[in-house]
């Protein structure tokens, strides 16, 4: 059977090599296309290595994720007033932009909040120029903190959730006293600006601070005294 | 047929940009490529059209190429050959004529010879692209195992299979018709 089998495949092969031929075709065209084509195309210079070309692709990718990262890294020291301050908000806002729990979200804010703080105490020993844009960053974070800290809280109360409502408020309770302190600072900073527009900007900031460690006040009483309808505050 | 040692010497020549030197390659080896294209194609344009498409790859790329001494230069042409074929039946839409492909003897130079073995191109036809490249290159081109398989990329070990699959494949078309 196996001999049988053999002998039909080389009667196959037999026919296919006597079943051709060549087929009819103008050489002389085709040259002359392809030699009009080669004057103007020059060859490939020689290839190297394709691992050289996936080396030099690594190379160049790891360069750039360590220069973004580097990047980042640098800008992430960053405070209000620098070239670069934006970008380390972009990085914070990316950070904020991941899906996490209200807890964890608050402590983020928290840090954002102490990053600008740290930035006022800073400018708060040496004056300058970042004064206004520090001050300004810092009432904004500290608005943003304040507003999704108690919104969160008042969602997990409403949920029965009062454990992680309470160390939202513990945050909360810490934001404003950081703030108070800030206060004294910003008022400081104040007294001692000359110009009369920057004077009213960083007032109308410190107002807004105030409102804020008010809010944050408020929130943390009413958690403490549930069923007092008065105190209660929607943001 | 020019001996495969002129041949790489001819290569060496058009390695340095002599343009003439390459033109001496396509004369030596444009039928067999065409023969190769065209019982695929079996489209006169379209199969110029890829002749001019591989010789100029060739050409673009001859840096490239390193004589090897289990592979003539023509299994580096055929192996361009192949892919400029896949190439093509992977980006172009048909254009052929149901007409022309049933008659290859309309562009042999014999065709009567392909009028008598018309149904064995019948048959082939009907079978995968990878098995009449595997048939052709065999047994009609007359290459080696080994070569078939520089130009197909595959093993050795694969293209006996491959072939022993073709020819089975084949032999029950034919018994079909």
């Amino acid at each position: 059977m196996k001999w049988l089998k053999s002998k039909t495949e080389q009667g196959l092969t037999k026919l296919l090599k006597h079943g051709s031929g060549d087929f009819r075709f103008d050489p002389k065209n085709i040259r002359h296309r392809l030699m009009a084509s080669i004057e103007q195309t020059k060859p490939h210079p020689i290839k190297h290595f394709r691992l050289n070309r996936v080396f030099k692709f690594s190379a160049s990718f790891a360069g750039f994720v360590l220069i973004v990262s580097a990047t980042f890294a640098f800008a992430s020291n960053q405070v209000p007033g620098d070239k670069l301050f934006a970008l380390n908000k972009a990085g914070e806002s990316v950070i904020l932009s991941l899906p996490m729990p209200a807890e964890q979200r608050a402590q983020v804010r928290d840090y954002i909040v102490d990053q600008r703080f740290e930035a006022l105490d800073a400018v708060n020993l040496a004056p300058g120029t970042k004064s206004l844009e520090t001050i300004k960053e810092s009432d904004e974070s500290l608005m943003r903190a304040v507003q999704e800290i108690s919104k969160n809280k008042q969602k997990l109360e409403a949920k029965g959730k009062t454990k992680q409502a309470a160390k939202l408020e513990v945050i909360l309770d810490n934001l404003q006293k950081k703030a108070a302190d800030r206060e004294k600072i910003i008022q400081k900073l104040e007294d001692e600006t000359e110009d009369e527009e920057t004077k009213a900007r960083i007032h109308q900031h410190l107002e807004q601070i105030k409102n804020s460690r008010e809010k944050a006040r408020l929130e943390i009483k009413r958690f403490q005294n549930p069923e007092s309808e008065s105190d209660q505050i929607l943001f | 047929m020019i001996e495969e040692i002129d041949v790489q010497n001819l290569v060496r020549r058009a390695q340095d940009g002599e343009q003439e030197a390459f033109g001496l390659i396509y004369d030596n080896y444009a039928q067999p490529i065409y023969n190769f294209l065209m019982s695929k194609v079996r489209h006169r344009e379209v199969c110029e059209d890829l002749v001019h498409t591989v010789f100029l790859k060739a050409w673009m790329n001859l840096k490239s190429y390193q004589p090897r001494p289990s592979a003539k230069f023509s299994t580096w042409l055929y192996q361009i050959a192949n892919y400029t074929l896949i190439d093509h039946w992977r980006t172009k839409k048909p254009t052929v004529e149901l007409d022309d492909v049933e008659n290859l003897a309309a562009f042999a130079v014999d065709p009567a010879h392909y009028e008598e073995y018309s149904y064995l191109w019948q048959a082939i036809r009907q079978l995968p692209l990878n098995y009449q490249t595997v048939l052709d290159l065999r047994f009609k081109q007359d290459l080696s195992v080994e070569e078939t398989a520089h130009i197909m990329r595959k093993t050795s070990v694969g293209i006996r299979v491959l072939q022993h699959r073709a020819l089975k494949a084949l032999k029950n078309k034919l018994v079909e018709s």
